[in-house]
């Protein structure tokens, strides 16, 4: 294994003093801002697996040091208020994908299949001229797909498509192959490195697709240790079982939350070091200035709020995910945080948006290119969350209206439907839906029953 | 005393430790998902962490109370064996019961197959047979039945056991689970 061993105390050090350099401009900002003289951009998606929203140090999170997610917070734009409009791997995955809402892609949850007529965005930069590669989690249901427009597709298909920190066996190109590294972030890490370092004279289109941070929560062995005298900042609620109580055994979570949370955390700071590693080659080959970078996670996690592990329910631990975008030439103001509300089907939109392609008819997402150019463009004012039932977890399925302050949630069961106001009562702990006259409750409807339609108000 | 009056008896013993066994993992769930944060924010997280393990441990381990008891007094026979899983079964009946929320009748049901009552059923069919060894030793019957029987149940519970929840800390057996939803349904 090529991964360097330094102690904790090395690592937390090391990574300091990089959030320092990063907020004390040690990273150029203006280079982020710069114009990039008509070339065609590269573009580099890192997707991550659960990574929730507030777990990054530029989030604020008490001791999860994340130098490098920092510094493209700092270097961008970054989406303090971004969601999936599914908080589950498969549908979210393929919205990122396809810029559409789950039950537009049809990938519904992890059982339903991935259809063929999909249109990736892949496919849609591959037509424009670029390399493209798709490399890590796919993990869609049925058979794993000939993407069109994909030059290398490096994927896995072991645990369900879920792959393994360790030893993975991957399948690349269509051929099973071993990795050459031992843990799966490096070693995906280290393919995305030889494909931008690849000879051709096009530009690349890169979805780095990471198996971190899902369970089982296994860092790299350096960092076995790191946080581990941290006092964790679990809710009020949260207990040491709820990963194993009222069907949570399905979640893969056997075991203490204590335990579980610290490997998490690990691991997250595991993704942020190998980001870096792509960032510093950014820089190397003098490609930074002309690479579109964006960074986010396939839907959050519940760490015992509500009483819940994992994700699915549409509470905001769940739903919200990192986003941020840096987009050199692009954004006048880098380091801006933007409120505006960004969706995963957003991306697909703002990349065509980015690099000049024309977005094609069916896609539900919509262009933040405005909002990186201004942020005083409006966003939108409400989507649609979806989630569809998904066996055996023991979620509901769902529809939900989030709107910039509240959120409206209904249940297809028994289970009272749900209103917060999210500015008075951020954890979601006081169910206003009785206190909703008709016709706010009509109105909701309506909203759901739109977009469940047309994809858009 | 008879052996017919023996094995009444043997029964009135398993079935009192089974009311026990019943009452107390009844006790536990009910400590463990009242809402003590609400009530008693400081009571909840030692409460639930109390409550959590007593639950767990009565679900591993009734079988291994019960049936001893009963065994001891001269019970024996399938009968025993079911009301040592009775607990455990009361257990997955009202698990079956609650994802009636989600799931259809059918997924309910086959939900009720899930890897911890499996693995539960396979531990205590683990425990049983230890015990029915053990009380086979002690009696040493002239022309009883022999040790094998039970020490190879006990053994096949344990092996069972490690591929439903510690095989790939029970993902592969999940897989396994997932497949067959996927026939069924």
């Amino acid at each position: 294994m090529a991964e360097k061993n330094i102690s904790r105390r090395g690592a937390l050090r090391l990574m300091a003093a990089a959030s320092v350099a990063g907020a004390a401009g040690g990273f150029p900002r203006s280079l982020f801002s710069a114009p990039t003289n008509g070339k065609k951009p590269n573009v580099l998606f890192i997707l991550t697996d659960d990574h929730r929203y507030d777990h990054m140090g530029c989030a604020g999170h008490p001791f999860i040091q994340t130098p490098n997610l920092d510094r493209l917070a700092t270097q961008g734009v970054y989406f303090n208020n971004s969601f999936v409009t599914s908080s589950l791997c498969s549908p979210s995955r393929a919205s990122f994908l396809t810029g559409q809402y789950a039950h537009t892609h049809g990938v519904q949850n992890n059982l339903t299949p991935w259809n063929n007529d999909n249109v990736t965005f892949l496919e849609r930069f591959k037509q424009a001229g670029y390399d493209t590669a798709f490399l890590g989690k796919w993990h869609m249901p049925g058979e794993l797909p000939k993407l069109r427009g994909v030059d290398e597709f490096v994927t896995f298909t072991v645990r369900g498509g879920q792959g393994q920190y360790w030893d993975c066996p991957l399948i690349v190109n269509g051929e099973d192959a071993m990795p050459n590294k031992r843990y799966i972030t490096e070693e995906l890490t280290d393919r995305a490195i030889n494909f931008i370092d690849r000879d051709s004279d096009n530009p690349f289109c890169l979805y780095l697709s990471l198996k971190a941070a899902h369970h089982d929560w296994k860092p790299p062995t350096d960092l076995k240790d790191l946080y581990s005298d941290e006092e964790l900042p679990l809710a009020e609620e949260a207990d040491t079982w709820v990963t194993m109580t009222n069907g949570a055994v399905f979640c893969g979570t056997t075991g203490t939350l204590q335990y579980h949370y610290r490997n998490y955390c690990r691991v997250v700071t595991s993704v942020d070091r190998q980001v870096g590693r792509l960032l510093k080659l950014l820089d190397d080959k003098g490609l930074a200035d002309n690479t579109i970078v964006v960074y986010a996670g396939d839907n959050g996690y519940f760490w015992g709020e509500h009483r819940k592990i994992d994700k699915r329910w549409a509470y905001e631990e769940s739903i919200r995910v990192p986003f941020m975008i840096r987009a050199p030439g692009v954004v006048p103001d880098p380091g801006r945080k933007a409120n505006q509300m960004a969706l995963n089907i957003d991306l697909a939109p703002t990349l065509f948006d980015l690099a000049g392609i024309e977005p094609h008819a069916g896609m539900e997402g919509q262009s933040l290119a405005p909002i990186l150019k201004n942020g005083r463009t409006p966003g939108r004012e409400a989507w649609l969350y979806e989630y569809f039932k998904d066996y055996p977890y023991n979620v509901p399925a769902i529809q939900a209206i989030r709107t910039q302050n509240n959120i409206y949630i209904e249940y297809d069961s028994s289970r009272k439907p749900e209103y917060y106001d999210l500015k008075a009562d951020p954890k979601e702990k006081h169910n206003l839906y009785d206190q909703l006259d008709a016709a706010d409750i009509s109105r909701y409807q309506q909203m759901i029953a739109a977009l469940a339609k047309e994809g858009r108000l | 005393m008879s052996n017919a009056q023996e094995n009444g008896n043997g029964f009135k013993f398993a079935w009192i430790a089974f009311l026990w066994a019943c009452g107390f993992m009844a006790a536990c769930k009910i400590m463990y998902n009242i809402a003590w944060y609400e009530f008693a924010p400081g009571m909840h997280k030692p409460v639930t962490f109390v409550a959590g393990v007593l639950l767990f441990a009565v679900l591993a381990l009734a079988p291994a109370i019960v049936y001893p008891i009963g065994r001891k007094r001269g019970a024996s026979g399938p009968l025993l064996v079911l009301v040592s899983f009775l607990t455990l079964l009361i257990w997955d009946a009202w698990e079956v019961y609650r994802v009636t929320e989600f799931f259809t009748i059918g997924e309910s049901l086959y939900y009720g197959l899930n890897s911890v009552f499996i693995a539960a059923v396979l531990a205590g069919i683990s425990e049983m047979g230890a015990w029915e060894a053990y009380f086979r030793k002690k009696e040493k019957k002239e022309g009883g039945p022999g040790l094998m029987g039970p020490v190879l149940t006990a053994l096949a519970g344990l092996a069972l056991l490690y591929v439903v929840m510690f095989w790939n800390l029970g993902q592969s057996w999940f897989y396994i689970y997932q497949s067959g939803y996927r026939a069924l349904f």
